[in-house]
């Protein structure tokens, strides 16, 4: 079930109808029953893969509280023994449920990869034909669920809280369906209290309104700009034939926005619909085109994997004993300076590449990684000679025009990491590097009639640039001013109200993508 | 200690504004430079600290922290 359909829509008013029906202390129940129902709709066996991985996480995590109980009850200077044999036996629990969780998603997402691989190698062997390697697909919302689940395990296992003795509550964090599909990756701790506390499940016409009005901005930025951009950059992806440098530079330029727009319009739905039943979920993008260097970047765009990353792989590996140590030897052995860049750049190198190879198979992602580490290594390397290079041209670091350019900057090594991924292989961004000496060609994008071969016109492109300006006005104020967006048009007097609210409608009715013409291709990150 | 801490971690993180209150919960020492921290008090005190100490308030201030390591020196 589409967030972009009219079945969703109603799916979601049923639901929103018989929750506020039933008594608030089994509301619960019913937004359990809600996202089974919309789980089954996209498909009955995802749904089996779920119950069974929140099976594993639920009962892993109360032996771990079981075993952490005991240990705390023990007397520390008498008890040593037990209290290692204990802990150690949590570890081993630990260990094995995170090897079963962790390994069905690794299986789901390279199986297929192997079987290229595999079939690559027979044919290069000698071998003819299709090898019949059995394919498999990727459960909805898998990562999602197996993150939310892991995060719950991890917290369990450092008793930040006591698990969920109830599994029945327990599934409701696991399939909760506004963040199903594609995050964002909730902690329990954040949803548990939400979900079974009476006073904030109580129907809030003021915060249905807000709730409303969110789900429309997000339509629009999927409906309006992220789909319509799709189109262009789509279409210049597939003609790489003929088509200048400048165009498949303009078109990584404008996917940069495309993800933005349809990411955070997806995230603006689900906060919304999830809103309407009085739950708060992760906002998961603090304007991330306001950002001033890529590590603010990321700190603003995917709040909830890039936390996720850092709280529960990141900080556990380069704050453990084992890599200290490894940090002091280097510091030893080759001085200070290699300590600290090794302190530094073998954490951020390691996980750059495990998010790399999280977001798609092969050595497109992996040079994606690559590249952020890169970044990251040098923006933290470099911060010293960055301020001291500031300080001799005389350029006032605090200066608007000077923050302008940091986001420019920003936006375009953002858009480095795109023109990686998008044209789906090294070798196809290689020849768009290569054509940049070519057939470079500035004055084509420049000419309206060259847009009709990607499958647009002018006048769209200029629809996409308004869209954009939309988003980014909405995002300044928000940075601006401190509140809402939503927040803010309620705030305003009935005729600016209603020309927006207005403009709204006409934008995503009459002006969105979709129709007979047009096939709903989702969200970009559902597959993950 | 705080005196003695200042000056090491000033050394290594000359950006940082490590007088400053609310270190963590202000962003100013961000999740990489906080990484950074923990390693070179580390390395140089000799100490582990345990991934359940590793929270916002152990880190907010140059005081959280002496007080973390003289507690930790204590129990090694």
């Amino acid at each position: 079930m589409d967030f972009c359909t009219l079945s969703f829509v109603l799916f979601l008013v049923c639901l929103a109808m018989i929750y506020y029906i039933v008594r608030p202390a089994k509301r619960w129940v019913v937004l359990l029953a809600g996202s089974l129902i919309f789980f089954a709709v996209c498909g009955w066996e995802y749904l089996i893969y779920a119950v069974v991985l929140s099976l594993i996480c639920f009962f892993g995590a109360i032996f771990l509280d079981r075993l952490g109980a005991r240990q705390s009850s023990l007397d520390k200077t008498k008890d040593r023994e037990e209290i290692q044999k204990l802990a150690s036996k949590r570890r081993k629990i630990l260990i094995l449920t995170i090897v079963i969780v962790v390994g069905n998603l690794v299986f789901h997402k390279y199986w297929n990869m192997v079987g290229e691989l595999f079939n690559a190698v027979r044919l290069y062997l000698g071998g003819t034909g299709e090898a019949g390697w059995w394919q498999v697909a990727l459960p909805l919302g898998l990562s999602y669920y197996t993150f939310s689940g892991l995060g719950y395990l991890l917290d369990v296992y450092w008793k930040r809280y006591p698990c969920q003795k109830n599994y029945i509550r327990f599934l409701l964090y696991i399939v909760y369906f506004p963040h199903i599909i594609q995050g964002p990756i909730e902690r329990y701790s954040l949803l548990e209290g939400q979900f079974f506390e009476e006073q904030r499940v109580r129907f809030d016409w003021e915060r249905t309104k807000q709730a409303i009005l969110l789900m429309g901005f997000g339509y629009f930025k999927k409906l309006f700009v992220a789909d319509r951009i799709a189109i262009l950059v789509n279409g210049v992806v597939a003609n790489p034939q003929g088509t200048p440098a400048s165009m498949q530079i303009l078109a990584v330029l404008f996917s940069g926005a495309w993800i933005y727009a349809d990411f955070s319009g997806y995230m603006d739905i689900a906060r919304g619909a999830s809103m309407i039943f009085g739950i708060e979920i992760n906002r998961n993008f603090n304007h991330p085109m306001m950002a001033r260097s890529v590590s603010e970047w990321w700190r603003r765009w995917h709040m909830s994997l890039s936390s996720w990353w850092r709280d529960y792989i990141y900080m556990p590996m380069a704050t453990s004993l084992k890599f200290i140590t490894k940090c002091a030897n280097v510091k030893k052995k080759f001085g200070k300076s290699a300590g600290k860049l090794f302190k530094d750049a073998v954490p951020i190198f390691l996980i750059w590449i495990t998010t790399g190879l999280w977001h798609g198979t092969g050595m497109t992602y992996f040079a994606w990684g690559v590249y952020f580490s890169i970044l990251f290594t040098c923006s933290s390397v470099f911060s010293t000679w960055n301020r001291k290079m500031a300080e001799r041209l005389h350029i006032n670091p605090e200066s608007k025009m000077f923050h302008l350019f940091q986001r420019v900057r920003t936006y375009l090594l953002f858009c480095g990491g795109r023109f990686l991924t998008v044209f789906g292989s090294l070798a196809g961004s290689a020849a768009v590097v290569r054509n940049v000496f070519v057939n470079f060609d500035a004055g084509f994008v420049f000419q309206g009639s060259n847009y009709t071969k990607y499958g647009t016109c002018v006048a769209e492109v200029w629809f996409m640039l308004a869209g954009i300006a939309v988003m980014l006005l909405a995002d300044f104020i928000e940075e601006k001013k401190g509140v809402a967006i939503c927040q803010w048009v309620f705030e305003r007097r009935w005729f600016v109200r209603s020309v927006i609210y207005a403009a709204l409608v006409v934008a995503i009715a009459l002006f969105g993508i979709y129709g007979v013409d047009y096939s709903l291709d989702g969200f970009a990150y559902q597959n993950f | 200690m705080r005196e003695e801490l200042f000056n090491l971690l000033k050394e290594e993180y000359p950006d940082v504004d490590f007088q400053a209150e609310n270190l963590v919960d202000d962003g100013i020492m961000d999740s990489i430079t906080m990484v950074g921290v923990i390693g070179t008090i580390s390395m140089e005190y000799g100490i582990q600290i345990p991934y359940e100490e590793i929270v916002a308030e152990n880190f907010n201030s140059l005081d959280a922290m002496a007080a973390l390591v003289e507690s930790l020196r204590k129990t090694k």
